[in-house]
Order: structure tokens, then C-alpha cells, then sequence
């Protein structure tokens, strides 16, 4: 029986989005543990190897991470030790988080393709609100996290559809739940930031990225994340209407982009679609 | 196409007062300004947001004088930056507000976008949404600024190694900082940083930093700079900057020295900012060092065509951007701009706090100069801020006051104290013969002109019995 996901269904999701009931992929101890032990730019690298020896599988992850070209690309890094020495807080906080967001929250079974390429974009849509934040001398670390969360409620979303569609025995049609995860997953994703408990202006920018005021300056985060939205998509689906969207879009005269900067943003999409390719 | 009296490029306080000068005589004003509120990197990214961390910074260090360490007030390590600044928002807003208001109110009409001249007599305007619309003018003023100077081979990638414009958009109080420049930027960086408990390196070529001021202004600076646990290497080149793509930024010096930090502060100097604006279709090229060349009523080359402000080169400061723009309005519509104003006071942020106005003893040939060390003072005692200094500079006869230089708390405020007394020629006396508030740090006045009066009774006697 195929679902036209009909009102209970996006009532009960919609309930749970907005009841805090949302079932949120828990972090695990270690990365719990490493996030906390990470908070600002200083930690205690033993403190945070012993950590990481208890989870072999983050511990791998980072390894793979730290050793891409986008975080290193001079010296191999070999040892969890080595890594946590070398990499500094800020770099190792931003990896165990790429980890935690792949492992965690981009992850459903049977949809592992679907869920790739949502990881894929929310890599680039990072990479690129870094440049963005470059350009207009905003904070690049911060616009990074902005970037690879500003989607992290699709996932956790679909795996919500996914479990209630199997509890009412219905199969689930891919096109009718779009409209319902496109109106949910900037809420989702935004009790997934807070359940995480990362930064409140973090959520603030990934519940907001698709309803800000152009006019308010308040709103520059959500209008970097949206407009990374937008560049991640011309970067890995290039297409004359993305580009077109991307070059008319809302968030710049917020994030005060002109037409030429807009220009060398696109120019970035093969580098950063080739540096996701590797990362994802 | 839109005709003006008056059209001006770049809506920071240069400009600002460019356009409300025309606006107030009635003529029609346009000012174009490319981000979404006038006010420039003043208010974006330079005097006000640094001066909101400086004033948090500032803070902590009075409260670690005046309580004489008993209560233990270090920044946590991993302190968010934007939490020391959490009013920044509101104080950026506000004056955004005012200075829209104030535009409003005079009716100077306002346009969004980036201007380039297309020749001589047309500017185009390219909106955000890449909209054009060309505009003539009777008149020009150019006050687009500066930006840092960034040096093809310093490797500034905003993240790991930063320029000023980008320094506090740090997610993190930074655990070590090396500032590469010894200006008025570099050192008001540093010693903010500095007393927030970052670990600071100011490495500049030149011998001394802030090479303007007044050597024992410079001195107290340098001691207290040292007390905060700053470092300064002087006479040192960095030959090299470099991320080693991991945890650390190093500069190798001239001296085959490396240096590492967190994250590195390149300070050495800003350039006027003119891209996109192509003064070549105005008639115009920038000079050597960069910046458009004025004569005295900030014209340029081309008669109609002003430029005031950072875009001219220095002082660079936003009290005489103001006047600049004030005066170059004046004379493009043949308004009296009233007497030059020659006496400019120099405010540096540093902490301490430094100040200065008028002449200072080495160009004031044969000057009597008194002191006071705040530590005489009262209020200099309460407030546990006995290292400040307050120089008088007077003529060589000891009578007339020609410059004021102070080091400590609120000295760019007790610098217009004297910035008055010159103006008005009061003579030195008058500090004495009228009352001051008491206990103030303004006494300071009072106290380095009877330190002038004395030396000056004793010089009277010197040459009486020489």
C-alpha cells in the first residue's frame, strides 16, 4: 500500500518535531566526552587520547578525517596521539563532530544512498560557508558548523518516517514525504544542535535557514547557512536554475554579496564538490 | 539619469558628514554605501567592535589593580571571543540607528550599492541584486576608506592567520597570539589580548612601537604591556609566516628566530580602498603610496572630484575623517568651512589608555615641560591607576600651554581638557588659579602645571644668575 503520507502521519511527525519527542541520535560517551573536553581552544591532549582509545571506531574516523587533504596534506598522521598533538582542539572538535553527524545522524538503513548524498551536501554546503565567511571576514570555524548543520534534520527526519511508516505497515513513497521534510528538517535539525548541546546561535541558524528576515542583521547565520544551501547545490547538481537561484538568492544583500563575489563563490564548486568526494 | 549637488562614495564617518554638510545647505545629497547600513569599518569591523572587547578587557585589568589580586578574575581558558563582547550587537545597532537617523533627518537620500566611475562626470551605481543606475553629480567626494594591507606573500587565511578586519570573528579566545606591527592597531590588539590572558608577541622592524607618541607616553605602554605577560621583539623582520596546517601558525624572523601561536595578527598598515571604483575613468591615479592626493581642500587632481578620509592616507583617524569630509562639502559647494582647524586630538586604545594633542617637547624647541604621575593624585591612588602620566608641554617662557600627552585611565577623555586650554591660549595659570574637582585624575593638570610654574620660577633664576 503505498502512503500519500496523509495527515496522521505528518500531524504525529509534526508533534514530535514540535513536542521535543523527535527521537534524536544520542552522541556516544567518547564524542560526548571529547566535545566536552575540546570546549574552547585549549584541552588536555592526554585527557582526550584516553578517550578516544575507547572508541575504536570515532578513533578510526578521525584518523581517516585527519589524514584527507581539506585538514592536513603535508605530513601522514599516524597515531591517535599524533593527531590530537598536531591537529589542535578547534581542528579535532570540528572532526569529531563531522564523525558524529556521519555516524549518528546521517545514517538509515535501507536509505544509505539517499542519506550519502544528504551528507555529501551538508559537507559542501560547510565548505562553502567557510569561503563565504572568508569573504566577509564573518568566523570561519563557526560557519563550518553552520554549513554541515544546517541539513542535519533530513536525516533524523527520514529515519522518523522510515519507523512510523513501518509501524502503520505502509510503504513509503519518496516524493510525498519531500513536502513534509522540507517543512520540518529546519526545526528537526534545530532540536538535533540542542539535544547535541552545541551552540544556541548554532540552532538559532539551522531552525531560521529557511525563515529569516533579509532585513535583520540577526539573521546572518540562517542567511549564510540557506545561501550555503544553495551553493552546495550548484557545487554537486550543477544546473542553469541552481545557479540562477544562487545568483537571485534572498540571504545576499544580508550577507552583503555582490554579483562578482556571488561569481567567484560558483568558480569554487569543482574544488569543493572534489574535497567532498574525499570527505564523504 | 539621477542628478546631484552632491554625490558621496562610502558612508563612514568621512562621508557621513560630507553628505549632512551639503543636505544642511539645502543641496541635493546622495551617499551610496555597499553594505546594508552606513557607517563603514568603523562601525563593522574596526573602532567600535575592537574598543567593545578593549572595554571588556579593560575591565578585568582595573578589577585586578584595584583589588589587588584577592580575587582571582582570569579570563577561563576556552572563553567564547563573542562573549566578551556581548553587547557588541546592541552598541553596533544603536549607532547604525543614529547615523541612518541623522541621514534621514537632514534628508540626505541614501542608495545601497558599489560605485565606479565611469568617467569623469558619471558614477555607476551596482546595486546587490546586480541592478545599475548611473548617476551625475556637481560634485564628488570619494571616502571609500581603507582595508588592511595584505601582502601577497603572508599567507592571511582569516582562520589561522588574521588581518584586523578579521581578528574578532575568533570563535575562541586564542591561547597565544603573535602581532606582527607595532602601530596603533597592532598594539591596541595586543594589549587587549594581553590582559585577557592570551600569551602576546608584538615583533616589529622598527626599535619602539608607536613611534608618534611621546617617548615616556611609549614607556608606560611598554611596562605595562610587560606586566600583563605581553612580549615585544624589536628591530625583527618576519621573513616567513606560515600555517603548518595543523595546530600552529610559526613566524621565522630575519634573525633566523621562529616563533609559534595559535593564531597570528598581521598589523602592518592599511591601504586605501578603491577596487572596484575605477578612478582611472575618473582622471585619476592614486599616488604611491596608494591613496588619492589632495590638496588642502581635499580636492583632487580632477577640480570637482574630493577624497577625505582613510583614502588619503593618515591620520587616518574618525574624528578628522569627520572634519575632512565636513570641509571638502564646504568648499565643493562654496560654503564657508569656517577656520581651518589645526589642533586634532589623537586618542590610542590601548590599555593603559594614551592621549596626546598639540605639540610635543621634541618639536617644541626650548619647552617647559611638567608632569604628573597619577600616582600623586587622589583619585589616581583610589582607582589604583598610579602608573598613568600626564605631560603639560609649554612654551619656552613657561606661559602658554602647546601640547598635553597622557598615559593611563580615560586619558582620551582628559585630553580635551587641554585640547581647550590651547585653543582658548589659556596660559598654564589658569590650572592653578581655578578649582578642579576633587578627588579627580583631571587634577593631573593642576599638578603638572605647578610643576611647570616651578621650572619655570627656577629657570627666571637661572638666568638671573647666570
Amino acid at each position: 500500500m503505498v502512503s500519500q503520507l496523509d495527515a496522521r502521519i505528518r500531524m504525529a511527525l509534526a508533534a514530535q518535531v514540535d513536542g521535543g519527542e523527535l527521537a534524536v541520535p544520542l552522541l556516544s560517551s567518547a564524542v560526548t566526552r571529547v566535545l566536552a573536553a575540546t570546549e574552547g581552544e585549549h584541552a588536555d591532549a592526554s585527557k582526550v587520547a584516553q578517550i578516544l582509545k575507547s572508541d575504536a571506531s570515532l578513533a578510526g574516523n578521525l584518523l581517516r578525517l585527519a589524514n584527507s587533504s581539506v585538514y592536513t596534506g603535508r605530513e601522514r598522521v599516524v597515531t591517535m596521539q599524533q593527531a590530537i598533538c598536531r591537529l589542535g582542539t578547534v581542528t579535532l572538535r570540528q572532526m569529531v563532530l563531522v564523525v558524529a553527524a556521519r555516524t549518528r545522524t546521517f545514517k538509515v538503513d535501507g536509505r544509505e544512498r539517499q542519506v550519502r548524498h544528504m551528507f555529501a551536501h551538508s559537507l559542501a554546503a560547510a565548505l562553502f560557508a567557510q569561503e563565504v565567511a572568508r569573504m566577509r571576514r564573518l568566523g570561519v570555524e563557526e560557519a563550518f558548523m553552520i554549513g554541515l548543520f544546517h541539513d542535519v534534520g533530513r536525516p533524523v527526519l527520514l529515519q522518523a518516517l522510515v519507523d512510523l511508516h513501518a509501524e502503520l505497515g505502509l510503504r513509503m513513497d519518496d516524493d510525498a514525504i519531500q513536502p513534509t521534510m522540507d517543512a520540518l528538517h529546519a526545526r528537526a535539525g534545530a532540536r538535533v544542535v540542542d539535544a547535541w548541546q552545541l551552540s544556541p546561535r548554532l540552532a538559532d541558524a539551522v531552525a531560521r535557514h529557511h525563515d529569516f528576515d533579509p532585513t535583520e542583521s540577526r539573521f546572518r547565520d540562517a542567511a549564510m547557512a540557506s545561501f550555503a544551501d544553495a551553493l552546495a547545490g550548484c557545487a554537486l547538481e550543477p544546473s542553469a536554475t541552481a545557479e540562477a537561484a544562487a545568483r537571485g538568492h534572498l540571504a545576499l544583500p544580508l550577507l552583503g554579496l555582490y554579483p562578482d563575489e556571488v561569481t567567484r563563490l560558483l568558480a569554487m564548486g569543482p574544488k569543493i564538490a572534489a574535497q567532498v568526494a574525499e570527505l564523504a | 539619469m539621477t542628478h546631484v549637488d552632491l554625490l558621496v562614495i562610502g558612508g563612514g564617518p568621512a562621508g557621513q558628514k560630507a553628505a549632512v554638510q551639503a543636505a544642511k545647505a539645502r543641496k541635493r545629497a546622495l551617499l551610496v554605501e555597499d553594505e546594508a547600513a552606513p557607517g563603514g569599518a568603523c562601525v563593522r569591523l574596526g573602532t567600535i567592535p575592537s574598543k567593545t572587547l578593549r572595554e571588556t578587557a579593560a575591565a578585568f585589568e582595573t578589577f585586578r589593580r584595584r583589588t589587588g589580586g584577592v580575587v582571582d578574575v582570569r579570563v577561563p581558558a576556552g572563553v567564547r571571543l563573542e562573549s566578551l563582547m556581548a553587547r557588541l550587537h546592541d552598541v553596533v545597532r544603536a549607532h547604525e540607528v543614529v547615523i541612518a537617523d541623522q541621514l534621514a533627518r537632514n534628508g540626505v537620500t541614501l542608495w545601497r550599492g558599489r560605485a565606479r566611475f565611469v568617467s569623469p562626470r558619471v558614477v555607476e551605481v551596482v546595486g546587490v541584486d546586480g541592478s545599475r543606475r548611473p548617476v551625475t553629480a556637481g560634485a564628488v567626494v570619494v571616502a571609500t576608506g581603507s582595508r588592511p594591507r595584505n601582502p601577497a606573500d603572508v599567507p592571511i587565511d582569516h582562520e589561522h592567520v588574521l588581518d584586523s578586519d578579521s581578528i574578532l570573528s575568533l570563535p575562541w579566545l586564542p591561547a597565544s597570539l603573535i602581532v606582527v606591527g607595532a602601530g596603533v592597531i597592532a598594539c591596541e590588539y595586543a594589549s587587549t589580548f594581553a590582559a585577557l590572558g592570551t600569551e602576546v608577541t608584538l615583533v616589529d622592524a622598527g626599535p619602539r612601537p608607536l613611534a608618534f607618541l611621546d617617548t615616556e607616553l611609549v614607556d608606560q605602554f611598554l611596562a605595562a604591556f610587560a606586566r600583563l605577560g605581553g612580549r615585544f621583539l624589536p628591530g625583527r623582520r618576519v621573513a616567513e609566516i606560515r600555517w603548518n596546517g595543523v595546530e600552529a601558525v610559526s613566524a621565522r624572523l630575519d634573525d633566523g628566530r621562529e616563533l609559534a601561536s595559535e593564531k597570528l595578527l598581521y598589523c602592518l598598515g592599511r591601504t586605501a580602498h578603491l577596487d572596484g571604483l575605477d578612478v582611472a575613468a575618473a582622471g585619476l591615479r592614486p599616488g604611491p603610496r596608494g591613496t588619492l592626493e589632495v590638496d588642502e581642500s581635499f580636492r583632487t587632481a580632477v577640480p570637482h572630484i574630493y577624497a577625505v578620509g582613510d583614502v588619503i592616507g593618515p591620520p587616518a583617524l574618525a574624528a578628522t575623517a569627520m572634519e575632512q569630509g565636513r570641509r571638502a562639502a564646504c568648499h565643493a559647494l562654496g560654503l564657508d568651512g569656517g577656520g581651518r582647524a589645526h589642533l586634532t586630538p589623537v586618542g590610542v586604545y590601548t590599555i593603559p589608555e594614551m592621549a596626546c594633542v598639540g605639540a610635543d617637547e621634541r618639536v617644541a624647541g626650548g619647552a617647559i615641560v611638567g608632569r604628573a604621575r597619577f600616582a600623586e593624585l587622589a583619585r589616581g591612588r583610589i582607582a589604583g591607576t598610579e602608573d598613568g602620566l600626564l605631560k603639560l608641554v609649554c612654551d619656552a617662557a613657561g606661559r602658554k600651554v602647546l601640547g598635553v600627552h597622557i598615559a593611563g585611565d580615560g586619558a582620551a577623555e582628559l585630553v580635551h581638557v587641554g585640547q581647550m586650554a590651547i585653543l582658548g591660549g589659556l596660559e598654564v595659570d589658569a590650572f592653578v588659579d581655578h578649582a578642579l574637582n576633587f578627588p579627580t585624575l583631571a587634577e593631573a593638570y593642576r599638578v603638572a602645571a605647578l610643576d611647570v610654574i616651578n621650572r619655570r620660577g627656577r629657570a627666571a633664576r637661572d638666568a638671573r644668575a647666570g
